[in-house]
């Protein structure tokens, strides 16, 4: 029998206080890499309109009677906030007090700009930079569900060996998290762990050599491994499949996104990009077009999400949810306006709005950059120290 | 210089070119005749003066388009056969899987989603990640498992079967030997890191779909 010591008895306090805490006390080496600094499980789901975001859905109350289609029965007020419809109707009522919209003055017109300007700060990937601020114990930090890819293309270098790793099948991931179903011919969690990295070893010289174009390689390979490493997460897939109306388990439209958004929020992962595509809608002055798109395609997952994961867990984590796009679409015929917002939800808000444009769609000139937006969120997630600097939304917080 | 002087100058420089030749990194598409038959020796990009890194040679000619930029200034010098290999797409994927293993493995089919497979007339770059790593490790263990039906499976590996298996698989799987360090890699997995696994083939199986999961296989 060991013997224990004060100090050994002392640590195994701090241990189990920590956990009972969730994250803020755990020190590397119980569950991996585990950083101080959320103090609860924390995740910030990123849903990214390609192609811009009609100011319809972050202040819809500019343009009531005017322009794109608004009037006053299609709207809905959160307080400060309005929005269209085809938003408000997805967002359960329990959590109608805790949306803002961020007013984003990018000064950016084109596509390619504004979705690289959009995910990084600095020389590094803000996504990552967030994910690991936010620290936690979850094995894969940082994910994009249904790509591989941020907006644009855009594969970011790791921070602090975090990496952004795609999420493309439900069942494969389940079966990552919890193990295949016992066979003989099955392969066994621990045997894998083991065997991927001895398979890591074995790839060292090719991938030393392609460091560029293998680096995918490595970072899963690190990620492959924490994950196996870690207590088995039972997830059913067919929980999944019901709750958010979906047929098989490939992560291939919006819906499967928001169910593997879900699973990752559950398993840990602090950081979640989901994309639409489609949202570049010129001539669409009447707003009918994104009205429809949105109702068809983003509410009814965006809807389960934020029930499941927003409403119904906001005593066991934090997850904050934000809704944009390139930038907002000008008038009078819904082109490229040189700045936008972000649609935010979550416990840490309340209502109100830095993001309400006029009726011309400007923001007024002292609203903050994109910067801004990474800001507030390293404020909502509670990070001891904002990689990105002080809030400057400050009036956006509970 | 006689005639005869000549011709054995000649001679001697054709041989010597082709045993420098001979000398090249078989990825590199440098015209050698022993590509993709190798894999080990010396690194020439740790030899100075190396050709085959950047700045070593002239480089090419500007391409300004019509409006005066040169499409090609953007380019980053960088060695040459570095940063070729790419990720194997799940096209791929399932019919090397076939060709290392004489079969499919049975989950295969339905497993193209986890590696994020485009639909038809669709392209992205494969990338790996967490989940097509362990995807791709489960199905070479089962695909290994259902074909370790031999008698020298039924036993646990040993310094040198393990040795022997390990360069055989690997050779087979990646279609070229492999260096003593990816050899020893596999053979510490056989006898060390697996002792725990009291089913010899189901160790075996490990040891098989670690070489599957390396990148030797699952890149290209």
């Amino acid at each position: 029998m060991s013997h224990l010591s004060r100090r050994n008895f002392l640590k195994s306090i701090g241990v189990g206080a920590g956990a009972l805490a969730g994250t803020r006390l755990m020190g590397r080496g119980l569950f991996g890499v585990a950083r101080a600094a959320s103090p609860e499980p924390t995740s910030v789901v990123a849903i990214y309109l390609n192609g811009g975001i009609n100011a319809i859905f972050t202040g819809a109350d500019a343009f009531s009677g005017a322009s794109f289609g608004v009037t006053a029965n299609n709207v809905t007020a959160m307080g400060d906030v309005v929005v269209d419809n085809a938003l408000a109707n997805a967002i359960p009522q329990a959590i109608r007090t805790r949306v803002a919209t961020v007013g984003i003055r990018h000064g950016i017109s084109d596509h390619g700009n504004a979705q690289r300007s959009f995910f990084a700060s600095g020389a590094q990937s803000a996504p990552l930079m967030l994910a690991d601020a936010i620290g936690g114990t979850g094995a894969i930090k940082a994910a994009v569900v249904g790509g591989n890819s941020l907006p644009g293309g855009g594969r970011p270098a790791p921070v602090n060996g975090i990496s952004l790793q795609p999420i493309t099948d439900m069942r494969a991931t389940i079966e990552a998290v919890a193990g295949a179903t016992p066979a003989a011919n099955a392969v066994d969690r621990e045997g894998a762990a083991k065997g991927i990295a001895a398979a890591a070893a074995m790839s060292k010289g090719v991938v030393a050599k392609h460091q560029a174009s293998l680096a995918s390689v490595n970072q899963g390979f690190d990620s492959a491994i924490a994950t196996l490493n870690k207590p088995v997460q039972p997830f059913n897939p067919q929980e999944f499949n019901t709750a958010y109306g979906l047929n098989g388990t490939a992560v291939n439209n919006f819906g499967a996104r928001m169910a593997a958004a879900e699973l990752m929020v559950r398993t840990g992962t602090n950081f979640i990009l989901a994309q639409d595509q489609g949202w570049d809608s010129h001539g669409d002055s009447s707003g009918a077009s994104v009205r429809n798109m949105f109702t068809q395609r983003i509410a009814p997952g965006l809807r389960t999400f934020l029930t499941r994961m927003v409403a119904a867990g906001s005593t066991e984590r934090n997850v904050v949810v934000v809704l944009f796009g390139d930038f907002h679409r000008s008038l009078p015929g819904s082109d490229h306006q040189a700045n936008g917002a972000a649609l935010v939800i979550g416990k840490s808000f309340k209502n109100a709005t830095t993001g309400k444009t006029d009726a011309r769609v400007s923001l007024p000139a002292s609203t903050p950059g994109i910067a801004g937006l990474w800001q507030l969120l390293g404020a909502a997630a509670k990070v001891d120290t904002n990689p990105f600097g002080a809030n400057p939304h400050t009036s956006l917080l509970a | 210089m006689t005639l005869r002087t000549a011709l054995t100058s000649i001679l001697s420089f054709a041989v010597a070119a082709s045993i420098a030749a001979c000398d090249v990194d078989p990825d590199n598409l440098t015209g050698g005749r022993n590509r993709g038959s190798a894999g080990q020796g010396t690194d020439p990009a740790a030899q100075p003066g190396d050709p085959t890194q950047p700045g070593s040679c002239q480089e090419g000619k500007p391409h300004p388009g019509f409006g005066g930029n040169d499409f090609a200034s953007e380019r980053k010098p960088g060695a040459m056969g570095a940063d070729r290999r790419r990720v194997k797409p799940f096209s791929a994927l399932r019919t090397e899987m076939t060709r290392a293993l004489g079969q499919m493995p049975g989950a295969m089919a339905a497993s193209g989603a986890a590696f994020g497979e485009d639909p038809p007339r669709w392209f992205s770059e494969p990338t790996a990640g967490a989940v097509s790593i362990y995807t791709t490790y489960g199905l070479g263990f089962s695909g290994c498992y259902d074909t370790m039906n031999g008698a020298s499976y039924a036993q646990a590996p040993t310094p040198q079967t393990a040795a022997d298996e390990c360069a055989k698989m690997q050779r087979k799987f990646w279609q070229r030997p492999p260096t003593d360090e990816e050899g020893k890699a596999c053979v510490a997995l056989a006898v060390d890191g697996l002792a725990s696994e009291a089913n010899a083939r189901r160790r075996w199986a490990h040891v098989c779909a670690s070489i599957l999961a390396s990148a030797g296989f699952t890149t290209y």
